[in-house]
Parts: structure tokens; sequence; C-alpha cells
């Protein structure tokens, strides 16, 4: 960051301070302690996110997005100010128990994760003289109940797991929806000469239908990507992740507009279901375009052949019976 | 080609199961670093910038341990965006309910609650004997 930019930073910063002050004047919080979280998040979220100069056009949309007040509180509790953490606990503590309740649902005890998150939240740990607190990780970039919901969410699933003590986090997430997918690509063991030559063939053919499919996926962005999967991989709700867009003012939304633009009639248009389905449909097509030029092109495929691709390949998913009529026929 | 352009669906099943597969074998060999909570719920939240979101975006899209954290939270936020929360709910709390709070606040203060709830119990005139003291700019912030 130039000198110019960090003046206008320093300002800018001074000038929330002030608002966060007012709003809530007995929490104790200095403003060197505000400042430098807010350089910290800039210094880890901006700077080291590009190679690209720091414009005071980026800052300003930075400070804007900010959630300044919630960081104001969080970091007087971090700091252990009394006041601070009675406001927190009037505003939060049962959203946060009905949050947990949810979560836990049966598996876990609530109130032995909210009384864990309060802990950690306080911190008793001390690290250089000083008490680590969790609120010190905060850091405004989003609202301080959405930071809350996944420090409970990581605490329900730490539960869990000394609960369930041979299962690790990972393993748990394959269970959650990944896990059978590596069973289902997987090729059945053949057995016998025949069905030797048969697998050789099978081989031949996955072998391409795997390589065209990721020359496909290598060709979308990574927002594509990112759609596709939590889609398809992590199985949300079209109405889950247009909530990721449906703000007219979401970044994202406009990240990934700007990105798909060329493809977008309409751009203007209200970001909801539809549309995220309509970007998914958009993205299928350009997989597919690249999947069909990378076997017919590339890997030289006639027709037929690039019909055995996708039939194999689909009884992959579906199991082993397909490999017999291919024996049969 | 004609057999292609009639299975959209069973092609998008492929992709699936071939984008779950690729993720098993990331997760396998995973090297780099995980999202830190602060930044899957600002992600979730959808406050960040342009410039902050393109590492993010990338990193979700091929880390399955991280974005299986933010397809929880993003079901999650659907879940309980729309239930309000009643304010100052804390007040009507059973007594059984504060002493498990009164717990929790003497091992993190070392002290019982009354301390702390001695806030939340003034009267009319405190709150305006409060409010001056906020307003004499000869006062502390604490």
């Amino acid at each position: 960051m130039d000198a110019a930019a960090k003046a206008f930073t320093e300002a800018a910063i001074t000038e929330i301070f002030s608002r966060c002050c007012e709003n809530a004047p007995n929490y104790g919080v200095l403003e060197e302690t505000f400042s430098n979280s807010v350089f910290r998040t800039i210094e880890k979220r901006l700077e080291a996110g590009s190679e690209q100069p720091l414009t005071t056009a980026e800052i300003r949309e930075f400070l804007d997005n900010l959630q300044a007040d919630d960081l104001f509180l969080a970091l007087a509790c971090a700091a252990g100010n009394e006041r601070a953490w009675w406001e927190f606990d009037q505003a939060h503590r049962s959203y946060m128990e009905r949050f947990a309740r949810h979560l836990a649902r049966g598996d876990a005890d609530p109130d032995e994760v909210i009384g864990n998150v309060y802990i950690e939240l306080y911190g008793t740990r001390v690290v250089d003289g000083e008490r680590y607190s969790k609120f010190g990780t905060y850091s405004g970039r989003g609202s301080l109940r959405g930071w809350l919901r996944t420090i409970i969410w990581h605490s329900v699933v730490d539960q869990h797991r000394a609960g369930h003590s041979e299962v690790s986090l990972d393993e748990m997430t394959e269970t959650i929806g990944e896990g059978a997918a590596h069973a289902a690509f997987a090729i059945p063991q053949a057995e016998g000469d025949t069905q030797m030559i048969e697998q050789v063939a099978r081989e031949k053919y996955r072998s391409a239908t795997v390589a065209a499919l990721s020359e496909a996926f290598s060709a979308l962005e990574s927002h594509e990507k990112l759609l596709i999967a939590l889609y398809h991989v992590d199985n949300l709700k079209l109405r889950e992740i247009s909530r990721l867009v449906e703000n007219e003012d979401s970044p994202l939304r406009g990240w990934i507009k700007r990105r798909s633009v060329s493809r977008e009639k309409d751009p203007s248009a209200r970001i909801h279901e539809s549309t995220v389905m309509r970007w998914l449909e958009k993205s299928y097509e350009r997989i597919l375009d690249v999947f069909k030029k990378d076997l017919a092109g590339r890997q030289g495929l006639n027709s037929d052949e690039v019909e055995i691709c996708i039939a194999l390949a689909s009884a992959d998913l579906a199991g082993p019976d397909i490999y017999r009529d291919l024996a049969a026929g | 080609m004609q057999y292609i352009d009639n299975i959209d669906t069973r092609f998008q099943d492929l992709f699936a199961a071939f984008l779950r597969d690729r993720t098993n074998s990331l997760a396998a060999s995973a090297s780099t670093a995980h999202l830190d909570e602060d930044t899957i719920a600002a992600f979730v939240d959808g406050g960040l910038t342009l410039r902050e979101l393109d590492p993010i975006v990338g990193h979700l899209a091929d880390c399955g341990h991280c974005r299986t954290s933010t397809a929880a939270l993003l079901r999650l936020e659907a879940e309980f965006a729309d239930a309000a929360v009643p304010v100052r709910e804390a007040q009507t709390e059973s007594a059984g309910f504060a002493e498990a709070l009164s717990s929790w606040f003497s091992k993190l203060f070392g002290s019982s609650a009354e301390g702390v709830f001695a806030h939340g119990e003034k009267g009319e005139k405190a709150v305006e004997d409060e409010k001056k003291a906020d307003d004499d700019p000869q006062k502390d912030d604490i």
C-alpha cells in the first residue's frame, strides 16, 4: 500500500471508529486496536490476494462492506469488556442457542456446545502472557451472526467427532456426500480371458472419457466450477445457491455476472433460482461441447465410440450390468 | 452425435461423479491450507469485495473440505434467514437456564453472572444517568 492509500485508509478508519464509539461509548476499544485489526485484514485479504496495486476505490469498497459495529463489539469482547459481553449476550445468545439446538438434533448437547463456544470466545488459553480470545479472529468481513454460525457449526462437528473417535472430519465429509463417488466411478474387476479383453476395451474408452471430462472441467472458470460443485457434489438446492447472489449489492453476484456477461443476455435481470439454473445450464452446454470436441477431435473417436464412452461411464455410475451386456454383444 | 445431444441428464450425472471423484483425489493429496472460519463465514454472508473473491472462489472450486463447510453453512443460512430473533429474549429465560448461564460466566470471569447482568437490571433513572454520563465529554469510555 502506498503512502497516499495508507493516509486515505487511516482517515477512513478514524471516521468509522468515531461512529462506532458514538454507538457504543462504553466498550473501551482503543482506536489503535481497531485500526490494527482493519489493517491486518486489508493486508491478508486485499494485498495478499492480488499482485495488482491496491487502489483507494478498492479500499473504499472494502471499508463500506466492513461490519464495523460488529467488529467493534468483538474487539471489546476480546479485551474482556463486561459491558460488551452483556450486550453480546443479549443480542446473540438466544439465537446461538436456537442454532445449536437445530444443529445438534440429538447428536450433541446444545447447551454444552454453547458453553464451549462461550469459553472459546472468551478464551482460556494464554499465549505470550495474553489471553487468546476467539473474537480476535473475527475480521468484520461478514456479519458477527454469520461468523457465530460458523463457529457453532464447527463446535458441533468437533463434538460429533469426539463421540465418534474413529471418524475423521474428512471421512465425515465423505460420508455426507462425496464418499460414494469413488466407488461409483470404480471399474468392476473382470474375471477370465474373455472378460480381460472386454476390460481392455472398457479401460480404453473409460480413459478417453475421463480425459475428455478433465479437459472440459479445465475449460471452466472458477465460479462455474464452484456453482456446479455446490449443486452436484454438495447437493445444494438452487434456492440455497441463489442466496449467495440474490442481494443486488452482493459482490459475488457482480463478480459472477461480470464473468458471465458475454453469455448472459440480460445482466440486469433479478437473480433467483431460475437464473442460477440458467447459469448451470450454460456451463453444462460448454462442458458438453468441450467434451464432444475432445473425444471426436483430439482423441479421434467416431460417433459410435463416443456413444460407447458415454454408456460405459454412465454405467460406472449405475453398476456393472452394462459390462455383461457389452460382453453379450 | 445425436445420442449425446439427448443425454443431458445422464451427462450431468456423469460429470457430477467425475467432480466427486476429482474432489476426493484432491483431498487425498491436499497440501494447501484450508480457508479459516472467518473467511468462510464472510463468503457465505456475501460481503466480500471483488478483489477478495478471486482466490476464495478458486480455492472453493477445488477444495471439497472447505466447500462442504460452505455448503452446510449456506443451507443453514437459508433455514435461519427468515427467523426473527426475539430481542431481549434472555429476560424471560427460565431459572434453569439462568443458572447455566451464570455457570458459564463464572468460568469466563471468575465471578457469578450477577456483576455482568447488573447492566440489565438498571431502572429508567439509571439509564438516564448513564446517558448523561455518556454525553459528558470529560468521561472515559469505560
